[in-house]
């Protein structure tokens, strides 16, 4: 034998295997102590042992799924060091005081306890895990074949236990979480706590159907205010949105005619990117890369108007909406891609005159032409960002009533009416498309969504789908209905094409003074069966 | 069929072929062979092979370990998060030095699941100590400069916030 066996005197190879044994925080211990295990890691001609550490525990993040532009090169060391960071931190994180008491009715600001501003930034890799999970592929009908994703994994073992979640996700019963906590459990989907707290479905609802929460500068959507123009999600509100339409679907799901695989639920598998069935070869368009073209589902979840205007406005209404009343409808979305990169040939052309009323023609005017924002005449309303005009391009009058909306240009104020589909139907971004969006460029679509106590059926509607400047997939969809034009603006939870799919904020799109607002869900179908509802439940929809 | 292995004492061992098979040194030596010229050069008891580097109680622990997975195949790759079957954790052991006759012999011999459980013996007794632990695990003092390991840590960046106390 070896005249002395010693760890050191091995070859390299086997310390090598040896260290890819030990967890990463291991590893670092191991380079601490000895020269020689030191030179094992850190090797100036090869990353390889940084590349194993991390394959060891997390999917290769250079793979991507068809269609999808390659990713940068990966600097392996970093990124091990920056997720063994987040899971430490989250594993150290004392569970945070939830308060007891709501936020409305508490006199003196309950003490907040936000995690320091080190563990934001520490944690916000955590998302990012999940949006670099492995890409399952699909079958040639365009089915999605399931494929275990270790950063899954990882995930759901560092949020698995009751205590974890309760640090880590929160409810939006504390106030002033940190963005990171509410977009985790936005993620995450529905806690066991989440399911039977009667008063974390209030709290949720209360974010959700208080309208002054919505506004011009947060595009009546789930966006955070004065962002210079660009939508960034509101991570708070689209956490509400979750709870809320998560146990609603959890109440009226008996009634729908929907397999498994279709029924909407948000879970850390579902919200990876690329899970959402993909069309079939034959069907699909070329350069769809939010998987739009094909059939999807949606739920609209709304207050009665009387319950809506009795909370917000009346000054009398009740304290919580713990016990409030919701309905929620189903419908199925046939969606077709118009366009990419460019706006459709109608949206641009020609501009409705002013005078004519949106509601004359019925036929044309759930799929009208847009007005061309380059028209003054016209009635709309227009958002820039400041990167596309300069201050001094504004006339004193606009100035001045953008001094209590900074970021938001009204160049425009709507006088009586607007066109469905006009809204935002361009924006300033398509002028100037920044480096992200030359990789996904503006998807224009049309379709139709039939419903079953709709009145016609079928309804028409438009929108487009972008990729905003941080890499959320942002929607956004107008519709007439029941006499009304509404607009959805909203954020796909999880990414480009994820199973979860998308949670946005509908309202009217005159957006009148005490107009209502409230949440849906959009999803894509895994099977292409049309949604049905039984009727018997929906009685109260004929009052 | 069955083989005798003489180890470095000159003990001999008779093993059966199932058996000596997982030693790939002796699967080549014996039966490889077959494959280049045309016949076996064990076709019967009365060859054996000296495997020189080999002492008799390592042998006979190797052998232990092959008698066990002569009808199953044992893990070969491995990863941080991987659970090794209880067997195998109570045959390899806490005892650093015996691991490391084991592994150094399990290398020569050519026995790659033996291989990868010995190196997971080794990181289980690392499993959690700090680099001071470490140090006198192996023996050996730390050859860091205190300028080297504050340098270490600027580059380990923030990993110093959360490694183990020392």
């Amino acid at each position: 034998m070896y005249p002395k066996a010693h760890l050191l005197n091995l070859p390299q190879e086997i310390l090598e295997s040896t260290l890819l044994l030990l967890d990463p925080l291991d590893v670092v211990s191991c380079i601490k102590a000895c020269g020689k295990l030191r030179s094992v890691v850190y090797n100036e001609h090869t990353d390889y042992m940084w590349r194993a550490m991390v394959l060891n525990l997390f999917d290769d993040p250079r793979e991507r799924a068809e269609g999808e532009p390659a990713p940068d090169t990966v600097d392996w060391m970093a990124l091990l060091q920056a997720r063994i960071r987040a899971r430490e931190v989250a594993q150290s994180i004392l569970p945070s005081n939830i308060v007891r008491r709501s936020p409305r009715l508490s006199l003196k600001p309950a003490p907040l306890t936000p995690p320091q501003p080190l563990h934001q930034d520490t944690l916000s890799v955590l998302p990012q895990i999940l949006a670099d999970s492995a890409r399952p592929s699909a079958a040639p009908s365009g089915a999605i074949i399931p494929r275990e994703s270790k950063n899954v994994l990882f995930l759901e073992e560092l949020l698995g236990t009751a205590g974890r979640q309760s640090a880590l996700l929160g409810s939006p019963l504390t106030p002033g979480r940190a963005s990171i906590s509410s977009r985790l459990h936005a993620l995450h989907g529905l806690t066991a706590l989440d399911l039977v707290s009667p008063r974390i479905r209030g709290v949720a609802r209360e974010k959700v159907y208080t309208m002054r929460n919505y506004g011009l500068a947060s595009f009546w959507g789930p966006f955070l205010a004065a962002q210079k123009g660009a939508r960034k999600p509101d991570w708070g509100m689209l956490e509400s949105m979750m709870i809320v339409l998560g146990r609603n679907v959890l109440d009226s799901r008996d009634r729908w005619s929907l397999t498994e695989e279709d029924l909407p639920a948000v879970t850390l598998d579902r919200s990876r990117p690329y899970t959402q069935r993909r069309e079939e070869e034959a069907k699909a368009v070329e350069g769809d890369w939010a998987g739009v073209q094909g059939r999807w589902y949606r739920i609209v979840s709304f207050m009665d108007y009387n319950d809506l205007w009795d909370w917000n406005w009346s000054g009398s209404g009740p304290k919580t909406l713990d016990g409030a009343f919701e309905v929620v409808k189903l419908m199925t979305l046939d969606l077709q891609v118009m366009s990419i990169g460019v706006p459709p040939e109608d949206a641009v052309s020609d501009a409705r005159p002013p005078s004519s009323p949106s509601g004359s023609s019925e036929d044309d005017s759930d799929f009208h032409p847009p007005s061309s924002p380059s028209s003054p005449n016209s009635d709309t309303i227009e958002l820039f960002d400041h990167a596309g005009i300069g201050e001094e391009e504004l006339d004193d009058a606009d100035a001045d009533a953008l001094d209590h909306l900074p970021h938001v240009h009204i160049l425009h104020i709507p006088s009586i009416t607007l066109h469905p589909g006009g809204f935002n139907m361009i924006t300033s971004s398509d002028r100037l498309p920044s480096a992200r969006s030359r990789k996904h460029p503006t998807i224009y679509f049309s379709g139709t969504s039939t419903g079953h106590t709709t009145d016609p059926p079928v309804t028409r509607l438009r929108g487009r789908v972008d990729m905003g400047e941080d890499g959320s997939v942002l929607w956004r969809m107008t519709s007439r209905f029941s006499g009304h034009s509404w607009v959805s603006e909203g954020v796909q939870i999880g990414g480009v094409q994820s199973q979860t799919g998308v949670l946005a904020t509908w309202s009217e799109l005159e957006h009148e003074d005490h107009g209502p607002a409230g949440p849906s869900w959009i999803w894509k179908s895994r099977s292409n069966t049309v949604a049905k509802e039984r009727r018997d439940f929906l009685a109260f929809d004929q009052q | 069929m069955s083989i005798t292995l003489i180890s470095k004492e000159g003990a001999q061992f008779l093993v059966s072929k199932p058996v000596a098979d997982r030693i790939g040194v002796v699967r080549d030596c014996a039966y490889g062979a077959d494959f280049w010229l045309g016949y076996a050069v064990a076709t019967d008891d009365s060859m054996g092979i000296t495997l020189a580097n080999v002492t008799s109680s390592i042998l006979s622990k190797i052998l232990v370990w092959c008698e066990h997975y002569k009808d199953m195949e044992p893990l070969v790759d491995g990863d941080s998060n991987m659970e090794f079957p209880e067997w195998d954790m109570a045959y390899i052991g806490h005892d650093m030095n015996q691991i490391l006759f084991v592994l150094e012999a399990a290398d020569y011999l050519h026995i790659p699941g033996l291989l990868l459980l010995a190196c997971k013996g080794i990181a289980d007794v690392l499993d959690g100590r700090n680099p001071r632990g470490i140090c006198d695990l192996l023996g050996i003092v730390m050859d860091f400069s205190h300028r080297q390991e504050v340098d270490m840590d600027k580059e380990n960046g923030y990993w110093r916030w959360f490694l183990h106390p020392t």
